[in-house]
């Protein structure tokens, strides 16, 4: 089941590497990390968190490659992908909210 | 006339001690004085020479301290010298401690020199396994996943990376990753009943209720009634500011108790 969690920016740097990932081609930890540009020990954490939370599931290497270690690959989930646009666009209403000019309410003179 | 045939010289055998005083100093310089060993070696008789001194100079701290100190002495205490006791004994217990890890560090660098890049990529790599071993062991439940996946990492795109300090890194960060698994995990655990706690409408109201009128027992029996009285701002204060803890606690925790039960019967009834 998916919950909600507490988006950082870490979380979301992930998710937009995630959620641009082709399913032919999903990422794994290291590219993770070459591609956020944080180290294992901020993106394992997020990539444990969001498992957790259901919006994002994993797969090992099939069938394991004979002459190095096996990845994991991680893939965005469709809940996963619903909560990501929802929060996107919660995102981008907020700061436009902020951004709009109040309006005058007093009589021109 | 017939030649005599020649009786070989036989050489007095030298004594006892001369043997032994002749094996000593060979067994000295072949422990000490090594030659070069080719171009661009390191020589060793220096080093070790000046290990010898080291260990000696060592030694002799241990005993003139250990002697300031009185531990040795069988006789009456020695008298004081002005330095707290317990610290020279400390510092005697020190001396030999960091001598003997100096000792292996210094041996350790010594043998390292001759042949740089394969040692230090397989301390590296010896580093590397234990590090993220270490990281299996503190992420607890998800240890296993992460040990395995760390592999995976630590082998690179080519999948046949060698260990280096970037690597090294690497393992570090996973160190980091895995205490952290452990702090979300106990995070969970400890989120589990303040989330029952924070749903519940009656729950929240027992901890907010309950602690204000602990308070308020408390002063009426030590303070007496008017105590009560005049302090009720400061036990009216306790309550809300629980109260404002359950609220920004469910603001947080993105929990929402279910509405009452007379509010859900009047909306069934449409508001009437």
């Amino acid at each position: 089941m998916a919950s909600k969690i507490r988006l950082t920016q870490v979380i979301l740097d992930v998710l937009d590497v995630l959620a641009a990932s082709p399913p032919d081609d999903p990422a794994w930890g290291l590219r993770l990390c070459e591609a956020t540009g944080y180290g294992t020990g901020t993106v394992y954490p997020a990539l444990n968190r969001l498992m957790k939370a259901g919006w994002i599931e994993d797969h090992w290497e099939d069938p394991p490659p004979e002459d190095r270690p096996k990845r994991r690959f991680y893939t965005i989930t469709s809940t996963g992908r619903q909560m990501y646009d929802a929060t996107l666009r919660e995102r981008e209403h907020r700061r436009a909210s902020w951004l709009r000019p109040a309006p005058r309410t007093g009589p021109a003179s | 006339m017939k030649e005599q045939p020649a009786v070989p010289i036989r050489l007095a055998e030298p004594s006892w001690p001369t043997v032994l005083a002749t094996t000593l100093s060979i067994w000295l310089a072949r422990r000490l004085r090594r030659p070069y060993m080719g171009q661009g070696g390191v020589r060793r008789a220096d080093t070790r020479w000046r290990l010898v001194a080291f260990v000696l100079a060592l030694a002799i701290l241990t005993l003139v301290g250990l002697q300031l100190s009185g531990a040795v002495s069988t006789t009456t205490p020695a008298p004081s010298i002005g330095w707290p006791k317990a610290w020279i004994e400390l510092l005697c217990a020190a001396i030999p401690v960091a001598g003997a890890f100096s000792m292996f560090v210094l041996a350790y660098l010594r043998r390292a020199r001759g042949r740089h890049r394969v040692r230090r990529a397989a301390l590296a790599g010896v580093s590397v396994r234990i590090l993220t071993a270490l990281a299996a062991v503190l992420a607890g439940r998800g240890g296993k996943v992460l040990f395995r996946e760390s592999d995976a990492h630590l082998a690179g795109e080519s999948g046949h990376d060698t260990p280096n300090g970037a690597k090294l890194k690497q393992a570090a960060g996973f160190v980091l990753a895995g205490a952290r698994y452990r702090g979300q995990d106990w995070a969970d655990a400890a989120s589990r009943p303040v989330d029952a706690v924070l749903r519940s409408r009656f729950l929240s109201g027992l901890f907010v209720v309950v602690p204000t009128i602990v308070v308020a027992v408390e002063v009426l029996t030590h303070k007496g009634t008017m105590t009560v009285l005049t302090s009720f701002g400061s036990i009216f204060g306790v309550g809300t500011a629980l109260a404002g803890a359950i609220k920004a606690g469910r603001k947080y925790r993105d929990v929402e108790p279910p509405e009452p039960k007379a509010r859900q019967a009047r909306k069934e009834n449409g508001g009437a």
